[in-house]
């Protein structure tokens, strides 16, 4: 009896298991065949559109008319249109200070010049005294200047971060030349403080200008890393223009003042092929 | 030599310097206008000048200058330009003439260079009519004497003399 119970057991057991193989096998197969209609037929890539931005790009600049000297478009041209560096405080503060010198009328002596000091007697008997010598314009000096600094940035391939603050230094060195911001400054000051005076009320708003001051301390104290600036403005000065001046002494000195110079509420979106028309 | 030549013509400036004494720096510059068209020069003003620094402006004032050069002794204290003073030299007193710069510089001019300069004087004019000089005297500024030393090279710093 228990033979038979096993037996009938193992059978049913044997069936079911054949039964189970079987249906297994049927789905593998389905699953091959539908395996086999993906391969044969794949599906279509997605259509994807791209859209372009075909309007013109604008950026904001000052307008070239705030200029008056060739070499200070110039420049702006240069340093900010082609190089694009018209991040903020940067812009405005460099923005500033050419407009400075575009403005200013105030001269360099020549070192290749004699002084005579006239007298003369005019028709009404009165003495009429001054003294002529050559000179160079600063203004010119300090474009000519700029540029080839620049330049020399360029080729050296100096950071974009000290290049920035090496060219506002250039500037700063030498705006105790310009006559009219003296009235600014308490009397009596050296050069470097006089320098120092007016470079931190015109870069109060630039936030690295103590790196410029730095560089400033560091052209003064000649290092060595940066004598270039002092070779290249020696050799700028050898080929520039000589004027014949009179230094009259009753001469009243002209001023202007630093609170109408460019804000950043002065500058609008240009196209960059436009640069040259606003 | 005398036609009159229009003033306000281009006429080149030409300024020439006559180096009366060298050691006291003490020179004689004459003022030409050269006319454009005829090429001639003619004389506009003649002017002293010691180290650098204008003494006369116009052609009295120069006269003046050579007069008291010339006269030497019998000048006085009413001299304008140079005053007769005495001094040391070698326990000698000596007698010259002495002018003081605007710089505080004092010049001293002894009895022969005085000659000298009178005999200079005499021969760097020769030649030259006086006659426009006196009807036609230019009047000059600051500003156009600077422009004529300087077009004629006296503000270099390397001109030969």
């Amino acid at each position: 009896m228990y033979f038979l119970l096993i037996g009938a057991v193992i059978i049913t057991v044997l069936i079911v298991y054949i039964y189970k193989k079987d249906v297994g096998d049927d789905e593998e197969k389905k699953l091959e065949d539908s395996a086999k209609d993906e391969i044969i037929e794949p599906e279509k890539p997605k259509e994807i559109m791209l859209y372009f931005n075909t309007d013109s790009v604008r950026i904001s600049f000052y307008s070239l008319h705030l200029f008056k000297c060739y070499g200070a478009k110039n420049i702006y041209k240069k340093i900010v249109v082609e190089k694009l560096y018209i991040d903020e405080p940067f812009h405005t503060s460099l923005v500033k200070l050419l407009q400075i010198y575009d403005k200013t009328e105030s001269w360099i002596k020549s070192k290749n010049t004699k002084e005579i000091r006239l007298k003369i007697r005019k028709k009404n008997g009165k003495f009429e005294e001054g003294v002529s010598f050559k000179i160079h314009s600063l203004s010119d000096t300090a474009f000519d200047f700029l540029d080839n600094i620049f330049e020399y940035l360029n080729e050296k391939k100096y950071r974009e971060k000290d290049q920035k603050n090496i060219l506002l230094a250039v500037l700063v060195w030498k705006i105790d030349c310009v006559k009219e911001l003296k009235y600014l400054c308490p009397e009596n000051l050296l050069d470097a403080e006089l320098r120092e005076c007016l470079g931190g009320r015109i870069l109060k708003e630039y936030s690295s200008n103590h790196d410029v001051f730095k560089i400033l301390r560091m052209i003064e104290d000649k290092y060595e890393h940066i004598q270039f600036i002092q070779k290249i403005y020696d050799n700028t000065l050898r080929w520039q223009h000589e004027y014949p001046y009179v230094d009259k002494a009753e001469k009243d000195n002209e001023s202007f003042s630093i609170n109408h110079l460019p804000d950043k509420s002065m500058k609008r979106l240009i196209h960059l092929d436009d640069i040259c028309v606003y | 030599m005398d036609e009159i030549i229009d003033a306000y013509e281009e006429n080149r400036i030409i300024v020439s310097c006559v180096v009366l004494n060298h050691d006291k720096k003490i020179k004689l510059l004459r003022g030409f206008e050269e006319d454009a068209n005829t090429k001639k020069r003619y004389i506009r003003n003649i002017v002293i000048m010691i180290d650098g620094e204008f003494i006369t402006s116009n052609i009295a004032d120069t006269m003046l200058f050579k007069e008291e050069l010339a006269l030497f002794n019998f000048g006085d204290k009413q001299n304008k330009y140079l005053v007769p003073s005495s001094r040391t030299i070698e326990k000698e007193s000596v007698s010259s003439l002495s002018i003081t710069l605007s710089d505080g510089a004092v010049i001293h001019v002894t009895r022969s260079e005085a000659k000298a300069m009178v005999g200079l004087w005499n021969m760097s004019l020769q030649g030259y009519s006086f006659a426009r000089l006196l009807e036609f005297e230019k009047e000059q500024t600051l500003e156009t004497w600077t422009d004529a030393l300087e077009i004629n090279g006296y503000l270099q710093l390397d001109k030969p003399e």
